[in-house]
């Protein structure tokens, strides 16, 4: 038997897993960084948490409605984001979470600073699922995300994202329509970001605005950015690094933002593509290491 | 249908400046057009405005009857028009099969959905990229490309660089083809195949192709027409010939007497 | 009209709290095109410098040398070992550094001075002038006035001398003014300094305005201020002041007669985000051929 704490660091590092990779995507495919993700994470935690509480709706059904409704968020931001500069963009991916969190707060609708409590267990062939299923779920979820981007990528759908990435106007003139896959790259980053919250709402079961403040989102972009960003692999490593390092190295919880705000500016000056992206000094030495170009492909695709 | 291109009273202004005025163009289906100028003349602006990353302020331009001046590049892309860039202008850090790959985008006919359901060799997605493959094999071979297939083209030397944007723009395949000085910095022996490879096009595909070069001796040879262009205003049309010879070209070339207005 | 004049003056002071702290965050704009959202949390430095000051000699008037001299270092160093590095890097960069930077210097603040309000009494906060119905505070006179001599200050800066002219050319173009040799690290060192200078200012007037200092007072300002510079058309440092004058004066006006429907932030960032997609040149920007 495992103890339960360990299922609730796997938990959350399933839960910061997807928060990372969908800033992964955001960043790989839109060329864009977001930071106000946690805006979308609360999206979707609070739209699982009210269909379920509120509206009696199975946990099932609530968790991909919840990606729906974080994607449309998604999508009109999407829809914003093509008349904006890259560094206003992401200015106003931080007011989004401002302006979400404040809606929370003040809106009548969502139980205000208390936020939503009672949330259900998921239930599974009748019975509320146990703690080890339920991080079961996530790892599958986990795995299930990794492999639809990962599909993604390797599709000509991924090839026009590069295309977009490496140089906007040249995919342009060979026929890719830059708006539309720019919208779908924030769709799909969204939808994931959506997932993520409706695990956590329902692991934690019960959510208040103010556990996904602007804080939060710098969390989130510094697993990203420590890995590596637009990789999966980055994603993914940086967002276990970063969840697992803290529980062992209490320093790093007592000093949790000004660590995670020293990595972003360290990360950003001396290793801008993560340290497990293209040529990190990281993946470099591991390729010394064992010698094969094949075994750690350095593409930071 | 006899004309492929045809542009009507083309404009172009950046502030004061005349970067085009009042050209008129008609392209024949599998015709060779070169265009010459001296630098600034406005060739590539010519360019910019048919595939759609310039807006002309006046003018017409139809392909195959259809006006597209009001088009963007992905639309006119879809119509069947490619080109190549002057500085080459390809996605590094993409090996050259991932380039030439991206060429076939608008021939790619599954939607995001279905294109994302791309589960296992026999789905309809997967048929359809291997036949994309096929294609993009065909280029490779036709170009001498195999060699690096799977480098990133980043690190390729010019020449061959020069070459992945031209199959890339094959992939495409397309009725119009711009290029945009496909020999420029290229060796004589380069410049050779180039000029073989443009000729093959024209005759085996049937690649209509409108060619901005500075080599001469190269545009005269392959050109069946030649367009030339000063300070944005259209001086001389016709046969290759009778356009070198042509007052004007002698005049705007050797530079007889400076016949610079001012911008009005 | 007691109201009316009372909330006028609210408004200014509010102005010339954002004018002053904007001023150095659109120059860095102006000159590196870097969104330096680290500079709140210079503000937030001068703050607690001049408090701590203060605590020290017993005198104000030693807490603005101190937040002054403080921030200009703060400013340098700033410039010198975090945005000289990625300043000729994609704007994203410097963004996220600086976003990083703060949020550290958010937190130290917090391990140095604890989470709460400190107090920042000087004895005269109870003073005023009181015409009938209509009163203004010291505090309030004594940020407007600041605000006011600072704001001249800058603008003969700006316009009449060689320093001036040189961001100004800067501003203009970059690649042409470092073409002739105008500009260089030294001018970008310049204006952290002087930026970071009148940010520390601010900090202390704030202080002194709400009678406490707090290690968290940079949130909210940090974010408004890219209001302001958005407003003010980016870069320009006249339409920053008008903008944040009117913003200033709008918030107090809106929130005196319809309270609060959002937070403070929020209905900020709505502002910000309708401006950049309405008009991407901002209230007080010209139009730019793209």
């Amino acid at each position: 038997m495992i103890p339960a704490y360990y299922h609730t660091i796997m938990t959350f590092t399933c839960i910061n897993i997807l928060l990372s990779l969908s800033i992964g995507v955001l960043a790989g495919y839109a060329g864009q960084v977001s930071l106000g993700h946690a805006a979308f994470m609360a999206i979707g935690a609070y739209a699982s948490a009210m269909l379920t509480v509120t509206f009696k709706v199975s946990f099932w059904l609530a968790m991909p409605a919840a990606a729906l409704v974080s994607a449309m968020v998604g999508l009109l931001l999407g829809v914003i984001a093509l008349r904006l500069k890259e560094d206003f963009l992401a200015i106003t991916t931080m007011g989004l979470n401002f302006i979400v969190i404040g809606v929370l707060l003040y809106a009548p609708y969502f139980g205000k600073a208390l936020g939503i409590g009672d949330i259900p267990v998921p239930m599974l062939f009748g019975e509320e699922m146990g703690r080890g299923m339920y991080t079961a779920l996530c790892l599958a979820l986990v795995a299930g995300v990794v492999a639809a981007v990962w599909w993604l990528q390797r599709s000509w759908i991924g090839l026009a994202w590069r295309g977009i990435r490496e140089a906007q106007d040249v995919a342009q003139v060979m026929g890719v329509n830059i708006a539309k896959f720019k919208i779908f790259a924030f769709v799909i980053s969204t939808a994931i970001a959506g997932i993520a919250g409706s695990l956590y709402a329902h692991f934690l079961l019960f959510i208040t605005p103010y556990d996904f403040g602007f804080p939060l989102s710098i969390q989130i972009l510094t697993l990203a950015v420590l890995g590596g960003l637009g990789a999966i692999r980055g994603p993914v490593l940086g967002a276990i690094l970063l969840t697992i390092l803290p529980e062992y190295l209490r320093f790093i919880q007592d000093y949790r933002m000004l660590t995670y705000g020293l990595l972003l500016v360290l990360v950003m000056m001396y290793q801008p593509q993560g340290l497990f992206g293209h040529k990190s000094f990281l993946t470099e030495g591991l390729k010394r290491l064992f010698g094969g170009e094949e075994k750690i492909r350095g593409r930071a695709a | 249908m006899d004309v492929l291109l045809e542009i009507q009273g083309l404009s172009k202004n950046f502030g004061g400046l005349k970067a085009l005025s009042n050209v008129d163009i008609t392209l024949k289906p599998k015709e060779i057009l070169g265009v010459i100028g001296p630098n600034g003349a406005g060739k590539t602006t010519l360019f910019n405005c048919i595939n759609g990353l310039y807006r002309p302020d006046s003018g017409v331009i139809r392909f195959e009857g259809r006006p597209i001046q009001a088009l963007g590049p992905d639309r006119i892309a879809r119509l069947g028009i490619a080109r190549t860039f002057q500085n080459i202008e390809l996605f590094a850090n993409m090996r050259t099969m991932e380039n030439i790959m991206l060429g076939r985008h608008v021939h790619m006919r599954t939607g995001i959905f279905r294109g994302a359901a791309m589960w296992g060799r026999r789905s309809f997605a997967g048929r359809e990229e291997r036949a994309h493959r096929l294609t993009v094999e065909t280029i490779i071979d036709l170009l001498g490309l195999q060699a690096v297939r799977d480098k990133l083209v980043g690190g390729l030397p010019y020449g061959t660089q020069k070459l992945v944007e031209l199959a890339r723009a094959l992939a495409l395949e397309p009725r119009l083809l711009l290029l945009d000085e496909p020999c420029a910095g290229m060796t004589a022996e380069e410049k050779q195949d180039m000029i073989f490879w443009i000729k093959d096009l024209q005759d085996e595909l049937g690649v209509t192709i409108l060619l901005i070069e500075h080599d001469m001796r190269m545009v005269m040879d392959i050109s069946d027409r030649i367009l030339a262009i000063n300070f944005g205003r259209p001086i001389a049309l016709g046969a290759p010939e009778a356009v070198r010879r042509h007052p004007d070209v002698l005049e705007a070339y050797l530079g007889k007497q400076e016949r610079r207005e001012p911008a009005a | 009209m007691g109201t009316f004049l009372e909330n006028l003056v609210t408004g200014a002071a509010l102005g010339s709290i954002y004018a002053l702290i904007s001023i150095g965050m659109t120059m860095v704009y102006g000159l590196l095109k870097i969104l330096h959202v680290a500079h709140a949390g210079v503000y937030v430095f001068g703050a607690l410098l001049g408090l701590l000051a203060f605590r020290l000699t017993g005198s104000i008037l030693f807490a603005f040398p101190a937040a002054v001299l403080g921030c200009a270092l703060m400013g340098y160093l700033l410039y010198r070992f975090m945005y000289r590095r990625v300043q000729d890097e994609k704007p994203l960069i410097p963004l996220i550094v600086g976003i990083g930077m703060f949020t550290a210097m958010g937190d130290a603040y917090r391990l140095a001075a604890g989470p709460y309000s400190i107090s920042f009494e000087h004895g005269l906060a109870q003073t005023g002038i009181v015409l009938g119905t209509f009163h203004i505070s010291f505090n309030q006179v004594l940020v407007i006035g600041s605000a006011a001599a600072l704001l001249v200050l800058v603008w003969l800066m700006v316009n009449k001398t060689k320093t001036g002219l040189a961001w100004r050319a800067s501003a203009q173009d970059r690649e042409v003014a470092m073409g002739i040799g105008v500009n260089s690290n030294y001018m970008f060192g310049l204006n952290f300094m002087f930026g970071s200078a009148l940010a520390g200012i601010a900090g202390v007037l704030v202080g002194l305005y709400y009678g406490a200092v707090n290690a968290n007072m940079g949130e909210v300002w940090a974010y408004k201020v890219f209001v302001v510079m958005v407003l003010g058309g980016l870069g320009n440092v006249t339409g920053t002041v008008i903008a944040a004058y009117l913003l200033g004066l709008a918030e107090t006006f809106i929130i005196s007669s319809w309270g609060y429907f959002l937070p403070r932030d929020a209905i900020a960032f709505i502002c910000m985000i309708l401006v950049l997609i309405l008009m991407p040149n901002g209230v007080m920007g010209k139009r730019k051929q793209v």
